[in-house]
């Protein structure tokens, strides 16, 4: 793989690792492979935790939110939508800026500080009861939100490249699924907390604070995470390769490959995300269940991805074959809302499963990307794939609910279904012309093992041949005597 | 010899299905039907409107006919708020009278006892009346939207008004005659004073063919069927957990069959987004000559109806009136008593059976959060109209999920003919070349 991409355990840097002083366990050792899990993963993970949330706070605080700020339900919808639409332009900036301008490190802690001041606003809006104030604050939030996720997956690839890449994006969707639940279930214990002593839309500011509060602690990691990049990069001698920028143009170069995966992209994530939106209704009629079990198979999808898929990341990792495991988590999804649309059959069932099929398929397709798309380019290519991705899922949404309110489920089931049918069309055309191109996406996890070896091998010498040339050339020039 | 019979068979079912099914009526309405003929009725029908005591004797009298038989619908708001249906044969002069000094003047001595009779020829083939007879409103403090689960002998927590206590406005009639709606504000004395502006109301809509209804839940009616709302709108509840329920007691002349509710299930919700059962209340079993009533169960807590403001309607077994506490006495100075009489209490002659419909959902903000529900149901006679998937439906299912896997389908036959052809050998060749070398 790529010279900065390259980690240390596989292939030996030639020339001793510096080591900080007062630390050269194998903890704080980049070299090793402990290091890479503790701290750098963990911090890793925590890196958007912050973020995910905040931006599910107006929905944990929806009936304190509606009362203390005096809101009609389209102004709290607002608090989305203004998160959700500027996003379907502008993290594609925000990953064309990391890898244009800021580097993943900067551009990490940069989209964080956004993040941070962002939620700031949110709360002092709250705790001032001015509504434009937290509207602006939300469209700062997602400025920043949807970035940083960017800049994760950026991070994730450039640690992670060619080994556990599968269970890291497994772990970081299991992490940003974490941290949403935890907002749902103790932001009313916080509110009630704090109602104790201040009411109204102050204890709601201060509540909202408490938020601001995580996203510094994220705002730490990326900080952190930064001086870890910084002395691995050192440590390990990874460098900018030069001569390889980013220019806008180069966007309109990426393979079909790349086309087809963003298609999968969209294509499936609209089929599973609106669906939950809707869904509550759904299982309380269609399955004649209270409000409170609706609510729990209704989140069964994220609760299930949670635990599952840094498992099932493991298992690609292991097994290779993402686009195997991405048609197959397509066709189970298609199976669960058949199952749901056209029988009576428990709803647990057909959400557990697809709990799981979400899971995989998430675990599979997010990396896939690195793998064909160079590093210097990596940011912009997960920017583009969450960008189309935040438009599909914010048209679809707004159809998903004109088709719900006029032809009812069993119609909106059948177009989520056909949208899964785009998305498993776009994964055999995905195979064949991964095929085409020499199989790389699809190769098995010896072989890629191999391969990565073989390339890892090959640019080594060819850097060693390029370092002992630039050596030469300076013992020339400054007359050493030896070498 | 096979084919005619199966022809016969078929012929007769169709004429099997006329004698009761018939897919147009004419509709012809009068309002207090023969009420010139009494004083008691033209006193109370022309009193000023501007009274605050009004208290209207609303009846409606509707014959809805085609050429074989004849549907008589009589809507009425004395004492109970009910309908009666009584199906004749079609001869044109059949009709029902209506003894004004009997429903109106009833005390002690004389009661409502035979008050309307079907005179003029025709034979009566069957009739069925449904009273809706008190307005439950209780407390319900543990968001269960159960009325089973609500502590029945703690009174602090229901308030139940039987209807005999409303006031009844002069009624609406619109369409041609064809529907037609009760209003009424408050129990009298009104216990929150004049100035609140809610209101309770039955509104019947006669049908004189086939189609399905514009607003949601969009039931199907036919020529044989009425359908009705109820609407609390504004209707100051009593406590902040109010939510309230429907008594209404269905009777028949007849003694054998049972009624029966049954509940049906679909996949199918395209005309009531979210709704994906039916529910009929049979008065003797599911035929083709049975009186019903049809529902979906939901009912919407605002006047535009959508899914979102859709919200569940329970409802609870049967019971006999005589079994229900206090509802005897009130079907005694009901329609049915005018129309059955003594046979009324005569089980052998007469069927009788009420339930309750209770409105709401845990979770959905009780009736003060949108201080309106509406409640939409048809009543009629035959057969109960059968939901079936659309040919839409069908053709969406077809070409949404048809051509993708046809299209999977001949793609895999492809890629499996291609693979056959070339071997993995071309494949392996690639390998390194043909993917952008990653820096």
């Amino acid at each position: 793989m790529s010279e900065e991409e390259k980690t240390p355990l596989i292939t030996e840097v030639e020339g001793k690792p510096e080591s900080d002083p007062g630390c050269t366990g194998g903890i704080c050792n980049p070299k090793n492979c402990i290091h890479r899990y503790f701290p750098v993963l963990v911090i890793m993970c925590f890196l958007s935790f912050g973020s995910y949330f905040c931006y599910d706070n107006p929905a944990a605080l929806q009936d304190t939110m509606l009362k203390d700020l005096n809101l009609t339900e389209g102004k709290f919808m607002l608090f989305y939508s203004l998160y959700s639409w500027p996003n379907v332009v502008l993290c594609f900036f925000g990953g064309f800026l990391i890898d244009k301008l800021f580097g993943v490190r900067l551009g990490a802690i940069i989209f964080s500080v956004f993040v941070t001041i962002g939620q700031v606003m949110f709360a002092f809006g709250a705790l001032t009861n001015t509504f434009w104030l937290m509207g602006l604050a939300r469209f700062i939030f997602g400025i920043g939100g949807e970035s940083l996720a960017v800049a994760q997956n950026a991070y994730a690839v450039k640690w992670f490249s060619g080994r556990e890449l599968n269970m890291v994006f497994g772990l970081q969707l299991s992490f940003s699924r974490v941290g949403s639940t935890v907002n749902m279930n103790i932001m009313q214990p916080i509110y009630k907390l704090f109602d104790e002593n201040v009411h109204g839309y102050k204890c709601l500011g201060l509540a909202l604070f408490v938020g601001a509060g995580m996203c510094l602690f994220s705002l730490f990691c990326s900080l952190f995470l930064a001086a870890l990049d910084k002395r691995a990069d050192r440590v390990l001698k990874r460098s900018k390769v030069g001569g390889e920028e980013i220019r806008m143009r180069d966007v309109k170069d990426f393979p079909l490959t790349f086309w087809l995966i963003s298609i999968i992209c969209v294509a499936y994530y609209v089929a599973v995300f609106p669906f939950v939106g809707l869904g509550l209704v759904f299982f309380e009629m269609k399955f004649s269940m209270s409000p409170t079990s609706a609510n729990a198979v209704n989140s069964l999808v994220y609760i299930v991805s949670a635990v599952a898929s840094p498992f099932f990341g493991f298992l690609i990792d292991r097994t290779g074959k993402n686009i195997f495991w991405v048609i197959i988590g397509t066709t189970v999804t298609l199976g669960c809302h058949a199952l749901l649309a056209f029988s009576f059959v428990s709803a647990y069932v057909g959400m557990i499963v697809m709990g799981l099929a979400y899971s995989v398929l998430a675990s599979a397709l997010w990396p896939m990307v690195s793998l064909i798309i160079p590093e210097h380019q990596i940011g912009t290519a997960y920017g583009i794939m969450q960008a189309i991705q935040n438009l599909g899922l914010a048209v679809i949404s707004l159809v998903a609910g004109i088709i719900v309110d006029s032809s009812g489920y069993l119609v909106l089931e059948v177009f989520f279904m056909a949208w899964l049918c785009l998305a498993l069309i776009a994964g055999v055309l995905l195979y064949l012309s991964d095929v085409a191109k020499g199989g790389r996406l699809n190769m098995g996890a010896k072989k890629r093992r191999e391969m990565v070896a073989a390339l890892e091998a090959e640019q080594q010498r060819l850097a060693d041949q390029a370092r002992i040339a630039t050596e030469n050339n300076a013992s020339i020039d400054e007359k050493p005597s030896i070498n | 010899m096979e084919e005619r019979k199966m022809l016969l068979a078929l012929t007769l079912a169709i004429f099997a299905l006329a004698s009761a099914d018939v897919s147009k009526r004419t509709i012809e309405t009068v309002l207090y039907p023969d009420c010139s003929r009494y004083q008691s009725c033209l006193d109370r029908r022309d009193q000023n409107a501007s009274d605050p005591n009004d208290n209207y004797p609303n009846l409606v009298y509707i014959r809805a006919m085609a050429k074989k038989d004849i549907l008589h619908y009589v809507m009425t708001t004395v004492d109970l708020p009910s309908i009666l249906m009584v199906h004749t044969t079609g001869s044109d002069a059949a009709r029902l009278n209506f003894d004004w000094d009997r429903l109106l003047l009833a005390n002690n001595e004389t009661d409502m006892a035979d008050a309307i009779n079907a005179t003029g020829g025709g034979d009566i083939m069957y009739t069925y009346a449904v009273v809706f007879s008190r307005l439950i409103e209780y407390n319900d403090l543990h968001d269960s939207a159960n009325l089973a689960n609500v502590n029945q002998s703690d009174s602090s927590l229901w308030n139940i008004t039987d209807f005999t206590q409303f006031r009844w406005m002069n009624l609406t009639l619109g369409q041609g005659g064809k529907s037609v709606i009760f209003n009424t504000s408050y129990p009298q004395p009104k216990p929150y004073g004049n100035n609140t502006s809610g209101s309770l109301s039955f509104e019947f809509e006669i049908n004189d063919d086939d189609g399905r209804d514009t607003d949601l839940p969009r039931l199907i009616y036919n020529a044989n069927n009425t359908q009705f709302n109820f609407v609390l709108d504004h209707y100051v509840p009593n406590f902040n957990k109010s939510r309230f329920a429907l008594e209404m007691t269905v009777i028949a002349n007849q003694s054998s069959k049972a009624m029966q509710v049954v509940e049906t299930k679909s996949i199918d919700d395209e005309f009531s987004p979210g709704v994906f059962r039916v529910v009929n209340w049979y008065t003797r079993g599911n035929g083709d000559d049975t009186g019903y009533i049809q529902w979906k169960p939901v009912c919407y807590l605002g006047p535009h109806r959508a899914r979102d403001v859709g919200t569940e309607l329970m409802y609870y077994n049967l019971q006999e009136p005589t079994k229900v506490k206090g509802l005897e006495g009130l079907m005694g100075k009901s329609l049915a008593r005018a129309f059955y009489g003594e046979d009324l209490s005569n089980s052998k002659l007469v069927a009788q059976m009420s339930s309750n419909v209770s409105f709401g959902l845990s979770e959905d903000g009780f009736y003060l959060k949108n201080n309106y529900t509406v409640w939409t149901a048809s009543v009629g006679y035959g057969t109960a109209p059968v939901e079936a998937i659309s040919t839409t439906v069908i053709i969406i299912i077809a070409a949404g999920l048809g051509i993708p896997v046809v299209i999977i389908i001949f793609g895999g036959i492809y890629v499996c003919i291609r693979k056959r052809r070339n071997g993995y050998q071309k494949i392996d060749d690639g390998l390194t070349n043909s993917y952008p070398n990653l820096n």
